[in-house]
């Protein structure tokens, strides 16, 4: 069994001139809770693109539980499952059908999907709103909606990239209750957020990118000893790259 | 790529979803090309027609319904594979195909076919008019063959 989870290994990626990502390494363990924090256009997002297979990379390897995510992509993917910052469905299709459509191109055989969309509309309270088109589904179901659809074909590796943005108090409590039920289930979650005190409170082990490179890495105790808050150090690093940059 | 390297069930699904998406917006699908050819049908076959008389006995009308078919089925599936494709591109929701196990070839094939059943459907919806108005009968077998084969 392979202990880690995902390894990324100088990952490069470019939008025409722009490096996006210049050359990070990462890995993450099998059960982990990981925190990857970066300031707007850091390369959070283009990370988990490439590593999703959204998008091409340059150069770098990536692997998902030792299986190469561009060889062997089919298995790769199989085993990841991603929750978008951005709601990126049909929007006229209904609940049921986006998990039942998305459930099929991960290859479950018919009965076995009917039964999993009854399980995962269960978990995530939506079977009342199974039958409504997703436009018409709230800021906090669609959210769940995102989850549950990551969650249809049972993957190993959950990537939510900002999971709770826009989402209210209440609503975003119920998401972090069922993130620590998935990772004590045995999930291993990476979770990018701008909320640093839910990662402070979710997460185990943190990286933070800032301009396409690994800023920090190390455990979440190495971020707040002393007996400050993730969000001092997050600052810490960020302005003081900015600084040194300017100088 | 071997048949067993072939995600099947990502596959149908996709061509199901695309059949269905297509029967989610069914007056642009059947009534805009249906009314366009019973337009079509009239100026072309009814006025023009009556102006140029037989050609070798044949009616201007049984030689212009088969193009006029031929014309709305070819619309129709083309616009499907690129209306599906744009409008998953401007919602983003081809991130969907593409975070799944499927390969690139998979998903042109799913576009493909979602393209040619709704060619299908329309150019049959188009022959219907056949029921309601005095055209000449146009074989569905013959058509059949002329669709995939040639229309490519």
């Amino acid at each position: 069994m392979n202990e880690k989870a995902l390894e990324i290994n100088n990952l490069r990626k470019s939008y025409g001139a722009i490096d996006a990502v210049k050359g990070i390494s990462l890995s993450i363990k099998r059960g982990e809770f990981f925190g990857f924090l970066g300031p707007n256009g850091a390369g959070k997002t283009t990370t988990i693109k490439c590593v999703t297979g959204i998008a091409v990379f340059q150069s770098g390897t990536i692997k998902v539980f030792g299986i190469d995510a561009v060889r062997d992509y089919r298995e790769a993917r199989k085993k990841i499952g991603l929750a978008p910052q951005e709601f990126n469905v049909d929007i006229f299709a209904k609940t049921r059908d986006i998990l039942w459509y998305v459930g099929g191109f991960y290859g479950i055989p018919r009965e076995l999907r009917k039964k999993r969309i009854e399980e995962i509309l269960d978990k995530f309270e939506l079977t009342v709103h199974a039958g409504k088109p997703f436009q018409q589904l709230s800021g906090g179901l669609k959210r769940r909606v995102m989850l549950a659809r990551a969650m249809i074909h049972d993957p190993d590796l959950l990537i939510l990239d900002e999971p709770t943005a826009g989402v209210d108090v209440e609503m975003r409590h119920d998401l972090w209750r069922y993130l620590q039920e998935m990772n004590k289930a045995g999930k291993t979650i990476l979770l990018t957020s701008h909320y640093l005190e839910e990662v402070e409170m979710l997460c185990g082990r943190i990286a933070i990118i800032n301009h396409g490179k690994i800023a920090a890495i190390g455990d979440k105790k190495d971020f707040i000893e002393g007996g400050h808050k993730l969000e001092h150090a997050y600052l810490e690093i960020t302005r003081g790259e900015k600084n040194n940059e300017s100088a | 790529m071997k048949a067993r390297n072939v995600n099947w069930i990502g596959l149908q699904t996709f061509i199901s979803r695309e059949v269905a998406r297509m029967f989610r917006v069914w007056i642009q699908v059947l009534v805009a090309p249906w009314s366009s050819a019973l337009l079509y049908i009239f100026i072309f076959g009814r006025i023009v027609g009556a102006r140029i008389g037989l050609i070798e006995n044949v009616a201007y009308i049984d030689f212009v319904l088969p193009g006029l078919v031929m014309l709305n089925l070819i619309n129709s599936s083309f616009l499907h594979s690129s209306s599906s494709l744009y409008f998953m591109r401007f919602v983003k929701h081809i991130e969907e195909l593409l975070v799944a196990p499927l390969s690139y070839l998979e998903m042109i094939v799913g576009f493909v076919c979602g393209g040619i059943i709704r060619g299908l459907v329309v150019g049959l919806a188009c022959m219907r008019w056949r029921f309601f108005l005095p055209l000449p009968r146009l074989s569905i077998f013959f058509s059949l063959y002329f669709i995939p084969f040639r229309y490519p």
